[in-house]
């Protein structure tokens, strides 16, 4: 590649070659071209040359620009420039030497990776199968040793267990008691059992014979009953202790909740909030200790609401020395230190003796920002807003009544 | 104004035949994309420099599919009026 400028003057000998003409011809025409050029653009504002482009006049709006050197800004207001859109004839031409490449996707190696993954998702999906049909097992694998052991099926356990599972628990203790009654206990009688619960009535059969044979009757059956009634409530006493710690740990958490994040809410949102918590907590061993929380955080909450926001407002502690700029607002130094754009208020009580009119404070005054109690400035809660609102209200009116 | 329009235009200056002209401006337009072609610029006097503008290698993503692509180098025509020119297209009232 020669990276050569052709002027006019060659482009009119390669003219002149190729049509036999002499060169001043090719020039004057290549002239005239130009002038035509020039003349048809201005005139309609656009210009089409078949196997060049398309010109056009378009128009560029008003813009801000900044000055490379000094990075001063500068106002570039709207004008016309001429845009050049090649024919495609051009553009391949043009683009000839590089026109038989193409694009690459360079995204195979990702994809291939992306697979992987799913693999890798697909093992591990597989895995927990896997596991989970072992842990059924292994559930079915107790049931079926608790079963014996029990002498009869106990509902809770039977209720989770499978279906098939509990059929044959159901129907073993059964048969085992009536074989037993039938049958003094011998250790041959096993033997000629059916095949099908052959190691079951072992267990069961090498318990029984320990106790005696009247108490096969319908009394063993009362003492059974009777055990699983004793089994039942230590389960629900469980439940009981277990729902008494949530209970407690909820009755706790929301009382600091309030007091740390809605301490300056009204008195009348934290009561409710506790009369609901006692809704919600319904048993009596823990009514009380709810009481005695609500009691111990019905106190404090109203004087932590009423503290910052009734005390005089002093401003000893500094967060920050500002100086006003121009284009400085109040409200945009609130929004920046505090938070929220409506407490302004105390950085001009802070800076009264210094500030004349909020609205209008001249450039270069120093503004101290007053380091406030975080309560008072809480813009979640609606009651400090709002006294920051009247504060508001109160200063804007004192220096110019609204229009 | 359309390639006709021009023509008729050019006709009218060179009082030339018609078909001359076009001939004429057919192979100018060859000769200016074939040295474009090469990577040399080409200066007409009156109206600009059309410039043959090399574009690197560059890798760029598909917005859509999140696909990385390798685009190729190309060679792209760019052209710039000369100021004259620029400066009565300012001047002129806004076009449309």
């Amino acid at each position: 590649m020669n990276d050569e400028k052709q002027s006019t003057a060659t482009l009119a000998e390669a003219l002149a070659r190729d049509h036999n003409l002499s060169k001043t011809a090719a020039s004057t025409f290549i002239k005239q071209l130009t002038a035509a050029f020039a003349e048809g653009l201005l005139q309609d504002g656009e210009l089409r040359i078949k196997g060049l482009g398309l010109f056009k006049i378009e128009w560029v709006e008003n813009r801000i620009s900044a000055n490379e050197q000094n990075g001063k800004k500068q106002a570039i207001s709207g004008h016309n420039k001429i845009s050049f859109i090649p024919d495609k004839t051009l553009r391949d031409k043009v683009n000839a030497p590089f026109a038989h490449l193409e694009t690459i996707a360079l995204d195979e190696t990702e994809e291939t990776n992306a697979d992987a993954w799913l693999d890798d998702e697909e093992q591990r999906m597989k895995r927990f199968s896997e596991q989970a049909q072992e842990i059924l097992s292994i559930i079915s694998d107790l049931q079926e040793i608790n079963s014996p052991t029990i002498h009869e099926p106990t509902t809770p356990s039977n209720e989770t267990a499978k279906t098939i599972d509990a059929a044959q628990t159901e129907n073993k203790p059964k048969e085992i008691v009536s074989e037993v009654i039938n049958t003094p206990p011998s250790t041959d009688k096993p033997l000629q059992q059916p095949s099908l619960k052959a190691e079951l009535p072992n267990e069961t059969l090498q318990e029984n014979p320990s106790q005696p044979v009247q108490s096969l009757d319908p009394k063993e059956e009362f003492r059974l009953l009777e055990r699983m009634a004793e089994q039942a409530p230590k389960k629900n006493k469980r439940w009981m202790a277990i729902s008494i710690i949530v209970a407690l740990i909820v009755v706790i958490c929301i009382p600091i909740y309030y007091v740390l994040f809605l301490a300056n809410h009204s008195q009348p949102s934290v009561t409710s909030a506790t009369q609901s918590n006692q809704s919600t907590t319904g048993f009596k061993q823990t009514e009380n200790p709810v009481k005695i929380m609500n009691a111990t955080t019905a106190k404090p909450s109203p004087a932590a609401v009423a503290d910052p926001l009734s005390q005089p407002r002093t401003y000893k502690d500094t967060l920050a020395v500002v100086t006003f700029k121009e284009g400085s607002r109040l409200t945009l130094l609130s929004l920046k230190y505090y938070g929220n754009k409506l407490f302004w208020v105390y950085i001009y009580e802070a800076n009264k003796n210094k500030i004349t009119n909020p609205d209008d404070i001249g450039a270069g005054t120093r503004l101290m920002i007053p380091r406030l109690n975080p309560k008072l400035i809480d813009a979640t809660n609606p009651q400090c807003l709002n006294q920051a609102n009247a504060l508001q209200v109160k200063y804007t009116h004192h220096s110019f009544p609204i229009k | 104004m359309t390639h006709k329009e021009f023509i008729g235009i050019l006709t009218a200056k060179t009082s030339l035949p018609e078909n001359e002209v076009v001939e004429m401006l057919e192979s100018t337009v060859n000769l200016i994309g074939d040295a474009l072609s090469q990577g040399n610029d080409v200066t007409l006097q009156g109206i600009g420099t059309f410039e043959a503008h090399r574009k690197e290698e560059h890798i760029a993503v598909n917005p859509r599919t999140k696909k990385r692509m390798l685009i190729p180098p190309k060679q792209v025509v760019v052209f710039k009026p000369i100021q004259s020119l620029k400066d009565k297209v300012k001047k002129n009232p806004r076009y449309e």
